[in-house]
């Protein structure tokens, strides 16, 4: 099942947090290759949105390629999706930079956050 | 919308009928009202329609208010007055059919007893009533208040309207008769087929109008608050539709004042008195002078003695008019608000007549001095006066004491009774009975009865009536003579005034009963060129009146010397018209064709002029 | 706007000496989405109103878009009016009768049935308000005009409510202008905030918009003068600052950091705002 939050305070526009999160979805591969989309009005449902939100968020995913609306029968993931590594890694550096400025916030170095990264690493 | 309102209406008024058929039997039960079942459902009916016509209206918003759907209501898809026109319509249609049906059943079927009443309740209180608290209901929430201020804006707009559109002066009003019946008979107050109905219905529709104009021209701006504007465009609109009331109803008068036929007495003199229906004043015109004199307010002209006219009042009461100036003075308040009828006797300065209560076996003899105004009453009971209608046809003095002979008709018979001032009533037994079909006549002390059986003929032998003459059965003599003379004054001292004879009809000849000898001898044959007719006595004089329907003429006949002679024959008289009457008085004849009227007097007939 | 499908043009109304609409002029697109919050007593209900019918301005007029009669106005109104007595199928079909429907059913709400002999008397607030979509859904109304209904609802029923909407707005392309002044419920729903005090239209905004232009001060440093603070409160313990209209380029003002905050506390920031504005008058 699909994992998506939408933050209402974040300034982010809610469509483009749709699309972060099905993005996230696919590049798990929670949403493989293949698989039908939730229909617009579902999940319009599910995450209590604009329907139009969750069209103009499929409609951007087809445009970039990870999805494609077959007519009458919905949005399915492309099997052979774009560059999906690029991906991952400009959302990695977005988690990164969010991390970073609340690990600063606290008044920690660089170094010390290394070190706690290593260290919960080990553990994990 | 329509038919779910007209079924829960209809559910309501199930409910209703349901109470209205059981109420009468809890009445009766508890001995409230006395049986049987019938007399006592019609007026249980009766008010219950009535008050269901106040509640229909009433509760036109009564469903949205007490269900809490207004609001629903008025997002409905239609427009205000589309709701308003639904929701009305479907009660004015349960009150019409319930209202016909009502007079159906009870008019004419189950009940076979024509009740007028019923159809004058359902629109003159019932409709109104119903249109007035429709549009009360949208400004008051509170049914009791609603209902109050439904049944006091009913009676007072009604009451103005009523002043103004009938004035003071609508007690004076005229029989219409065609001129078959041409004698000096006496009006009474009746409807004129032309005139009457209209206004009635003015009467029934003008207070309504305010209501149903408020309403109307408000509810577009009807909604679920209480809007100031609402409020104020119901107001003007009600302020507007009261105005235009009012106007109408001075414009309806005015205009059946305009149409209204004009009436004329004319008196000894040949003083004409002349006054209109609803007029305010009547008028004397004097053939000799210019003046004009009113009379305000008018009366009801019953007859004169040259210097004064006496008549009824508005008031019930018997009024006396100077003829030469105008100024009324009151001679007597009726005791009873409907003495038994109009006709006065008058010997020397008295007046008599009968007054009496209806359904009581009493009566009230009142004799009145003209000139003091001092009135004596003498009360007599007997049966027969329970159901007839008496009337004094004579009077004299018998030992020095007074008695009146008293004529009591009842549907078809007759009763004659002599009642004297001491108080003792007298039978008077035409062959041993009390009641006759002739009708009984006092003329120089005989007592004549004549009629459809032979003419019996009594004579006064100062303590009974005995039988003087009779003559036999076959129809040989026709009395033509009018069957009642009356303001007639029975001691005018001028001798001419004994009667010497009684004229009559034998055949196609005019006879005469001679009074003294009591024989019948005919005179002259009858003209042939009438086709209807009657014999008028007439102060001293005898005529015959009468005309052809085929010639269209009238024809006035001389009888006095022993022989038919024409005086007159007046032309293009159509009795069928509605606007072509005459009347006959004792100086003379009033001839009105439309617009156009004419007297003329006696014995010759000419023509009278006025300034 | 081309074409609006509703439009207010001057509205006012007036409750006895009260004015509860003073003059609003303002335009609905088609399918669009609207969420009108505000203080209570700002007219929000009362705007509603007059945009359903149920109310006749005394100022100013409701005009609607071409071909858009009142049967494709569907209102479901706080006060969840409809004729008590009726169970639940005489009033299907009556407002089936009335506004013309179509369809042999209503159309259903997944998870949410009635017995339809009920009376509507005997119905629960959620099951009342659910209803009454139901109905007004069943007319396929161009515009759905809603009222404070969704706070009274449990959390399963307002769910139920909601997607209900959604659905709507999907199958109909209809739009919705919803009042409401908990914005939590339906704040990813409208495209577009209008906020209603003293009668008046204070903001008119699209949300994204909306959300970038009011932020709250973190922290309880000094503010330079000239930044336009919307709304201050101050405690001992707390202190919060809501600055309207934001710029982006002073988030790198030296020493001072902004929030996001949601569209209720926006709302909460305006509202408050227009207290001290009426104090201050």
């Amino acid at each position: 099942m699909i994992r998506l939050n939408i933050d209402s305070a974040s300034p982010v526009p809610t469509y483009q947090q749709v699309i972060q999160g099905l993005k996230i979805e696919i590049i798990s591969e929670r949403l493989k290759g293949g698989d039908r989309l939730p229909p617009i009005r579902e999940l319009a449902k599910i995450l209590k949105l604009n329907p139009n939100t969750v069209a103009k968020a499929y409609y951007t995913l087809e445009e970039e390629g990870f999805v494609e609306s077959r007519p009458g029968s919905g949005n399915w993931v492309k099997s052979r999706p774009p560059d999906l590594d690029s991906l991952r890694l400009s959302l990695l550096e977005g988690e990164t930079k969010s991390y970073l400025e609340k690990a600063f916030s606290l008044g920690a170095s660089l170094d010390e956050v290394r070190r706690s990264i290593e260290r919960i690493s080990r553990h994990e | 919308m329509f038919r779910k309102e007209l079924a829960e209406v209809l559910k309501q008024t199930g409910w209703f009928l349901a109470v209205a058929a059981v109420l009468p039997i809890l009445l009766i039960w508890l001995k409230l009202m006395p049986g049987p079942y019938r007399a006592v459902f019609i007026p249980v009916l009766e008010a219950g329609l009535v008050c269901w016509s106040l509640f229909l209206g009433a509760s036109l918003l009564g469903r949205e208010r007490s269900q809490k759907a207004m609001e629903y209501a008025l997002t409905l898809p239609h427009a205000r007055l589309g709701l308003l026109v639904r929701l009305a319509g479907a009660r004015f249609l349960v009150l019409v059919v319930l209202w016909l049906s009502a007079i159906a059943v009870i008019g004419i079927g189950a009940f076979r007893e024509p009740r007028l009443l019923l159809p004058a309740l359902a629109v003159g209180i019932g409709l109104p009533l119903f249109f007035i608290s429709l549009s009360l209901s949208v400004f008051v929430e509170n049914f009791i208040v609603l209902c109050l201020f439904s049944i006091a804006g009913f009676y007072a707009i009604s009451a103005a309207v009523f002043r103004l559109l009938w004035g003071p002066g609508y007690g004076v009003v005229d029989f219409y008769l065609p001129g078959l019946f041409a004698s000096p008979l006496p009006d009474v107050g009746a409807f004129r087929a032309d005139i009457t109905p209209p206004l009635v219905l003015l009467q029934i529709i003008l207070p309504v109008v305010p209501f149903i104009a408020a309403l109307l021209l408000s509810f577009g701006q009807f909604d679920v608050r209480r809007s100031r504007r609402f409020q104020r465009r119901y107001g003007a609109a009600f302020a507007v539709g009261l105005v235009l009331c009012v106007l109408a109803s001075f414009g309806g008068r005015a205009v059946s004042s305009s149409l209204a036929q004009k009436y004329f007495y004319l008196t000894r003199n040949l003083k004409i008195v002349e006054w209109s229906f609803m007029a305010k004043s009547m008028r004397i015109r004097d053939p000799e002078t210019v003046r004009k004199i009113r009379i305000a307010p008018p009366i009801l002209p019953a007859w004169d003695d040259g210097s004064f006219l006496f008549g009824r009042d508005n008031n019930e009461g018997l009024m006396r008019v100077d003829l030469s100036s105008g100024t009324a003075d009151l001679l007597y308040r009726f005791d009873f608000r409907q003495p038994s009828s109009l006709m006065q006797w008058t010997y020397g300065s008295t007046v008599v007549f009968i007054e009496k209560k209806a359904g009581l076996n009493e009566i009230q003899l009142v004799t009145l001095d003209q000139k003091t105004k001092k009135a004596a009453r003498y009360v007599f009971a007997h049966e027969v006066f329970r159901a007839g209608d008496p009337t004094v046809i004579g009077t004299d003095v018998q030992n020095g004491k007074r008695f009146w002979l008293c004529l009591i008709m009842e549907r078809g018979e007759r009763s004659t009774l002599r009642l004297w001032e001491s108080g003792r009533v007298e039978e008077i037994l035409v062959k041993g009975r009390l009641r006759t079909v002739n009708t009984p006549r006092f003329i120089n002390g005989f007592l004549f009865f004549m009629g459809k059986e032979p003419i019996i003929v009594l004579q006064d032998n100062g303590r009974s009536f005995e039988l003087k003459k009779e003559f036999p059965a076959g129809g040989i003599f026709d009395a033509q003579e009018s069957a009642f003379v009356f303001r007639r004054a029975l001691d005018d001292p001028s001798p001419a005034f004994i009667h010497s004879f009684i004229h009559g009809i034998r055949g196609t000849k005019l006879a005469r009963m001679n009074l003294a000898m009591l024989e019948i001898e005919e005179i002259d044959d009858m003209p042939e060129t009438t086709d209807w007719g009657a014999i008028q006595r007439l102060g001293n004089k005898t005529y015959f009146i009468g005309g052809s329907r085929s010639r269209n003429t009238l024809d006035v006949y001389d009888l006095n010397d022993g022989k038919v002679r024409l005086i007159r024959s007046f032309p293009d008289i159509n009795l069928n018209r509605r606007d072509t009457r005459f009347r006959v008085f004792d100086s003379g004849i009033v001839i009105t064709q439309g617009k156009r009227v004419g007297v003329y007097a006696f014995p010759d007939l000419k023509e009278i002029h006025y300034e | 706007m081309n074409n609006p499908v509703l439009k207010a043009e001057r509205l006012t109304v007036r409750y006895g000496q009260r004015t509860a609409l003073a003059g609003i002029s303002t335009e609905f697109a088609a399918g669009e989405a609207v969420v009108i919050a505000g203080a209570n007593g700002a007219g929000k209900s009362t705007f509603l109103r007059c945009l359903a019918g149920a109310i006749v301005p005394d100022d100013g007029r409701v005009a609607s878009g071409p071909g858009l009669d009142k049967s494709k106005i569907g209102f479901v109104s706080d006060r969840l009016s409809l004729y008590e007595n009726w169970t639940l199928r005489e009033a299907w079909r009556f407002h089936k009768k009335e506004f013309g429907i179509a369809a042999a059913e209503r159309p259903p709400i997944e998870g949410f049935t009635l017995d339809e002999g009920r009376t509507i008397r005997h119905l629960s607030v959620g099951e009342r308000t659910l209803f009454h979509l139901s109905l007004i859904l069943a007319q396929r109304p161009a515009v759905l005009l809603i009222d404070e209904v969704v706070h009274g609802l449990d959390p399963f029923l307002r769910e139920k409510f909601l997607e209900t909407v959604i659905g709507a707005m999907d199958d109909l392309k209809t739009a919705v202008i919803m009042v409401n002044h908990t914005l939590s419920d339906t704040a990813e729903i409208p495209e577009r905030v209008l906020i209603m005090d003293g009668g008046r239209i204070l903001l008119d905004e699209r949300r994204g918009d909306l959300t970038a232009k009011v932020k709250k001060v973190a922290g309880d440093g000094a503010l330079p003068a000239d930044l336009p603070l919307l709304f201050e409160t101050a405690s001992e313990y707390r202190r919060e600052r809501y600055i309207y209209p934001f710029r982006e380029e002073w988030r790198r003002c030296g020493g001072l950091s902004f929030m996001d905050i949601g569209l209720d506390e926006i709302v909460k920031a305006f509202i408050g705002g227009a207290y001290v504005q009426k104090r201050a008058r």
